[in-house]
C-alpha cells in the first residue's frame, strides 16, 4: 500500500478520526449544496475539509487519496469563485467521489488492499472541470516566501480585513528541535492548532509545501483569532518537540488605524466556535461503570436500611448520629453520580440522523422525484441502548416515505402540490418520552386497497372490512402479512415490511402511530423511552414470588370484588369500565400451585395491557411501585417466555421483570394468526374484546 | 479440561450427589456458597431452581439431582451452591456435600466405560479412581448447556420427571387457547 515509510501507527489513527470527521462534513454539506444552501461559508467549510484531506493524505503518502482529494478541492474551488452552479449531476460527481473517498478510508482502516480505483472519480471530475473552465494552478494562492509574506500587500489587506472585523492578529514564530525526525509533522500540527483557534492568513512554510516534505524546523504563521495570546499560546505550546515559541501582536508597525465594522465575516466565525473539549471512552467502560453504579445504589439503600435499624436499636448515641449523617452525606453523592453517568450515557440523536439526507437524497434521485428533506431536533439526547437500535426502523420509514409516499413531480403538479415533496424527520422530548415523527405531503395511505389486500390475504372478512372506519383499516399496515402482500402485489406500493418497524420499536418498549389523510400526507410517530436502564415498575406478589410490571404496561391497579367475576364457557372474564376483559390469574399461568382465592372479598388485579391487548391480572398482592434496574437472566435463562429479566431490590431480594406483550399473546394466542381479526376494536374502543 | 502445572496432575473439586462422588476441575468452580433461598422461574426448565442474587449478580441455580436424574432434592446442613464456569457463564449447581479438593495423577482419570455408555455418558469427561472409589468427571459444558435443556439425562425412570412439566405446559397452553377461543366466540 502506499504509504510514507516511517508512518507510526498514533499518527494514522489521528489521521483516521480526523479525516472520518471530515468525510462526514463533505458528507452533509454535498447534500447541502444541492438544496439551494449555498452559502460562501457552506463553500468554505468544504473547500476546508477537502484541503486539508488532501493535506494529511500526502502527509502520511496516501498517494490516491491525496490525488482525489486534489481533484475535488479544484471542483470546490471553481464553486468558491462562483465560476460554475451546482446541478444534480455535478453533486452526483462530488458524491462519487466522496464514496471513493471514504472507500480509500475503510481500506486504510482495514488495513487490507482492496485495490480501490480512483480513476472512475477522478475521470467524472476531470470532466466536470472540463465543462466549466480550467481549474486554477495548485495551490497557487498559498504561494508565500518569507519576505513576501511580510510585506506583501495581498497579506497586508487580509490582516486589516481582519484587524477590522474586530480580530486579533498574531504573528506564531515556532522553533522546533533539531533531533526531531518529525519535524515536517510538528509544523503541520502547529498549523492545524492555529488554524483550530482562527484562521491562518499565510505561513512559511506553507501547508503545501510542509506536505511536499519542505518544512525546516521552523515556522512563521499569522494567525487572525478571537482567542487571547494566552490561549494560542497553550494550544501551540501542546505540540511536542518544541524548542522556542513565540507570539506577538501584529507584526507590522505601520498599520493604519481602522475603523472597526460591525458585520464579522464568516468563515471566520465558523472556525471560532469549533473549539470544543471531548474525551473518547470505550463503550465497554461505560456499561461496566454504569452496572457497578447500579450496585452501588443498590447497597447505599441496604446500608441507609441498616442504619435505620441500628438508630431504633441505639436512639441517641453520637456515633449513630454520625453515621446518619455520613449515611446522607453519602447518598447524595451516590444519586448524583448515578445522574451523572446516566448523563454520559446520553448521545444525541445527530448520530443516527447525519448520515439520512444524502439517503433520502440518493434514493429521490433514483426514483426521480424531488425531495426537501428536513430535520428537526438532532440535537435531542437520547440513551445510547436506544440510539442503536433506531437506526434500522427509522431507514425503513423515510425509505417508505421517498418511495411510496411522495408522489412524482409531475403527478404532484398535476394535483395542484409544488413539485417538490417534503419529508420531516423531527425529535423532541415530552415527559418521560422522546418522540420522534416522520411526515411526509406525499399521497398518503389508501384504506380501500389497504383493506382490499387484507381481505385478499384472509386477515380480515370481506364483512368486517366494511365495518372498519379508515382510521382502523389506516393500522392494518403494521399486521405482517398485510404489508408483505402490499409489497407483492402492489396493491398501493406502501407499507414494506411495515410490520418489522412495529416489532423492532415495540422491542424498545415504544409505541409506533400512523396517520395519513388522502393526499395530504402521511405521518408515523415514534413513542420513545428515555433510556432502557432504569424502569419503573409496580411490584407485586404471585405464588410468593415478588414480580415487577413495568408501568408503562399497567393501566390500573385495582381491587375487584370477587363476585364480580363471570364465568363464560369455563374461562373468567369481568366487567372494568363498561369493557369485558379477560381475567388471568398470575400464579396459574407461570404453572404453580393453585392459589387459594376468596370467592367474595377484594382481588388484588392489575389492568394491564401489552401489544395491542388488555387483560385483568389477578395477583396474591400490591406490593407499590419503585424504580428498577433490569437485569438479564443471563444465556441459561434466557427465552423464558413472559419474563423480560430480573431485578435486585434494596434489601438484596430478587424480583422477576414480566413481559407483559409475551405473556398476554401466550395467553389469548396471536391474533393476527387467525381468520378473524378480533383485535382491531380493541385498539379504538379500549377492550381486549367486546361480548355479544 | 485443562491440566494443572506441568506435572500433568488434575486439580479436583470433589462432591457428593445421591451418595454418588462427583468432580470438576477446580479452575472452573468460582466459589462454594451455603443454600440460600431461590427466586423460582416459572416455566424454567425442571431442573432450573431459579435464581439467586450473588453480590448484586442474577446467577441461575441447577437441582444436579434433578438434571441427572437422581431423584428429588432432600436439602441438608451440608448442601452446598457450587458457582461454576458454564461456556463462559457463571451458574451454581445444588450438591449435597462438597467433600474435598484434591489433586490426582493425570492418567488416573479413564475414559467412560463402554459398558455404561447412556445418554448420562456424554456428561462425563470420565472416571477417576482412587482407593477404588470411583469419582465421575463431570463435563459442565454439556451437563449445563442450553441446548439440550430439556432433554432428560438418564434414559429409564426418570423419564417421565422429565417430561412432565413440559407435558403440564403444553395443558396449560391448551386450556389457554380454548380460553381465547371462547372469547373470540363470544
Amino acid at each position: 500500500m502506499d504509504f510514507a515509510a516511517n508512518l507510526v501507527r498514533e499518527d494514522l489513527a489521528i489521521f483516521l478520526q480526523e479525516t472520518e470527521e471530515l468525510l462526514q462534513l463533505l458528507d452533509e454539506d454535498i447534500v447541502k449544496l444541492e438544496h439551494g444552501g449555498i452559502t460562501p461559508e457552506l463553500l468554505n467549510e468544504i473547500f476546508r475539509a477537502a484541503h486539508t484531506i488532501k493535506g494529511s493524505a500526502a502527509m502520511i503518502g496516501h498517494q490516491r487519496m491525496s490525488e482525489l482529494a486534489h481533484a475535488m478541492e479544484a471542483v470546490f474551488d471553481e464553486l468558491r469563485k462562483g465560476t460554475r452552479s451546482v446541478d444534480a449531476e455535478l453533486i452526483d460527481t462530488l458524491l462519487t467521489s466522496l464514496d471513493t473517498l471514504k472507500a480509500l478510508k475503510e481500506e486504510l482502516e482495514s488495513s487490507r488492499n482492496d485495490g480501490v480505483d480512483i480513476s472512475l472519480a477522478i475521470s467524472m471530475l476531470r470532466k466536470t472541470l472540463e465543462k466549466g473552465g480550467a481549474s486554477p494552478p495548485y495551490g497557487q494562492h498559498l504561494q508565500w516566501k518569507a519576505t513576501k509574506m511580510l510585506q506583501g500587500t495581498e497579506t497586508k489587506q487580509k490582516v486589516q480585513a481582519a484587524l477590522a472585523a474586530g480580530y486579533n492578529v498574531f504573528l506564531v514564530t515556532a522553533q522546533i528541535d533539531k533531533n526531531s525526525s518529525w519535524h515536517a509533522v510538528r509544523c503541520f500540527q502547529i498549523l492545524a492548532e492555529a488554524s483550530s483557534l482562527g484562521e491562518v492568513i499565510c505561513s512559511v512554510p506553507t501547508q503545501k509545501e510542509i506536505e511536499e516534505g519542505k518544512a525546516d524546523f521552523s515556522i512563521k504563521l499569522l494567525l487572525a483569532t478571537r482567542a487571547e495570546e494566552t490561549e494560542l499560546h497553550k494550544k501551540i505550546s501542546a505540540v511536542p518537540e518544541l524548542l522556542e515559541l513565540r507570539i506577538t501582536e501584529r507584526y507590522w508597525e505601520d498599520e493604519e488605524p481602522i475603523i472597526p465594522p460591525t458585520t464579522v465575516t464568516g468563515p471566520l466565525q465558523k472556525t471560532m466556535g469549533k473549539t470544543r473539549q471531548s474525551v473518547r471512552i470505550d463503550i465497554e467502560r461505560l456499561d461496566s461503570l454504569m452496572e457497578q453504579v447500579g450496585e452501588l445504589v443498590v447497597n447505599r439503600n441496604r446500608l441507609a436500611q441498616l442504619s435505620k435499624l441500628l438508630e431504633t436499636k441505639y436512639r441517641g448515641d453520637e456515633i449513630i448520629d454520625e453515621l446518619e449523617r455520613s449515611m446522607i452525606q453519602t447518598g447524595k453523592v451516590v444519586s448524583m453520580l448515578q445522574q451523572d453517568i446516566m448523563k454520559i450515557r446520553m448521545l444525541p440523536l445527530e448520530i443516527v440522523f447525519t448520515g439520512f439526507p444524502r439517503m433520502v437524497r440518493d434514493l429521490a434521485r433514483k426514483a426521480g422525484k424531488k425531495i426537501d428533506f428536513i430535520i428537526e431536533g438532532q440535537e435531542t439526547e437520547v440513551d445510547r441502548s436506544i440510539i442503536e437500535h433506531i437506526k434500522d426502523p427509522l431507514v425503513h420509514l423515510l425509505r417508505n416515505a421517498v418511495d411510496h409516499g411522495i408522489e412524482p413531480p409531475e403527478q404532484r403538479v398535476a394535483i395542484g402540490k409544488p413539485e417538490t415533496g417534503k419529508i420531516t424527520l423531527s425529535a423532541y422530548h415530552e415527559q418521560n418520552h422522546i418522540v420522534i415523527t416522520v411526515s411526509d405531503d406525499g399521497k398518503g395511505l389508501d384504506p380501500a386497497s389497504i383493506k382490499q389486500a387484507a381481505v385478499e390475504k384472509g386477515i380480515i372478512t370481506a364483512e368486517k372490512a366494511a365495518r372498519l372506519t379508515d382510521t382502523e383499516a389506516i393500522e392494518l399496515i403494521f399486521v405482517p402479512r398485510v404489508s408483505t402482500a402490499q409489497r407483492t402485489t402492489e396493491v398501493s406500493g406502501r407499507g414494506v415490511g411495515l410490520d418489522v418497524v412495529k416489532t423492532n420499536i415495540e422491542a424498545l418498549r415504544g409505541t409506533v402511530m400512523v396517520s395519513s389523510e388522502k393526499n395530504k400526507g402521511t405521518r408515523f410517530t415514534l413513542l420513545l423511552p428515555l433510556t432502557l436502564a432504569v424502569l419503573s415498575a409496580l411490584l407485586v406478589e404471585a405464588g410468593g414470588t415478588l414480580c415487577a410490571i413495568p408501568l408503562a404496561d399497567v393501566v390500573e391497579a385495582a381491587k375487584l370484588p370477587a363476585h364480580n367475576l363471570k364465568t363464560i364457557r369455563g374461562s373468567k372474564v369481568i366487567m372494568w369500565r363498561d369493557t369485558v376483559l379477560s381475567v388471568l390469574d398470575l400464579t396459574t399461568m407461570f404453572g404453580w400451585e393453585k392459589p387459594d382465592r376468596a370467592q367474595d372479598g377484594d382481588l388484588d388485579a392489575v389492568i394491564v395491557k401489552g401489544g395491542d391487548l388488555k387483560a385483568c391480572l389477578i395477583v396474591d398482592s400490591l406490593k407499590g411501585q419503585q424504580d428498577i434496574v433490569l437485569k438479564s437472566l443471563g444465556n441459561y435463562l434466557q427465552g423464558t417466555r413472559g419474563i423480560a429479566g430480573a431485578s435486585i431490590l434494596g434489601d438484596g431480594n430478587i424480583t422477576l421483570v414480566l413481559d407483559i406483550a409475551t405473556l398476554l399473546s401466550t395467553a389469548v394466542g396471536d391474533k393476527y394468526r387467525r381468520q378473524e381479526y378480533a383485535g382491531l376494536n380493541s385498539r379504538h374502543d379500549d377492550r381486549l374484546v367486546k361480548i355479544g | 479440561m485443562p491440566t494443572n502445572g506441568p506435572t500433568n496432575e488434575k486439580h479436583l473439586v470433589l462432591f457428593t450427589i445421591a451418595g454418588e462422588k462427583y468432580a470438576v476441575d477446580i479452575n472452573s468452580v468460582y466459589e462454594i456458597i451455603r443454600m440460600q433461598p431461590v427466586t423460582r422461574i416459572p416455566k424454567a426448565p425442571f431442573f432450573v431452581e431459579g435464581i439467586i442474587n450473588l453480590r448484586g449478580k442474577v446467577v441461575p441455580i441447577v437441582d444436579m439431582r434433578k438434571r441427572l436424574g437422581l431423584g428429588d432434592i432432600e436439602q441438608t446442613k451440608e448442601s452446598r451452591i457450587m458457582v461454576v464456569d458454564s461456556n463462559g457463564e457463571s451458574v451454581g449447581i445444588i450438591v449435597d456435600a462438597v467433600t474435598e479438593v484434591l489433586r490426582i495423577p493425570a492418567d488416573a482419570v479413564e475414559p467412560p466405560s463402554n459398558i455404561i455408555i447412556t445418554t448420562a455418558s456424554d456428561y462425563m469427561l470420565g472416571i477417576a479412581k482412587r482407593d477404588g472409589d470411583m469419582i465421575v468427571l463431570l463435563d459442565l459444558n454439556r451437563v449445563l448447556s442450553k441446548e439440550d435443556a430439556l432433554a432428560p439425562v438418564m434414559a429409564g425412570k426418570k423419564t417421565e420427571q422429565a417430561t412432565s412439566p413440559a407435558a403440564a405446559k403444553t395443558k396449560e397452553e391448551e386450556k389457554l387457547k380454548a380460553t381465547a377461543t371462547v372469547i373470540e366466540a363470544g
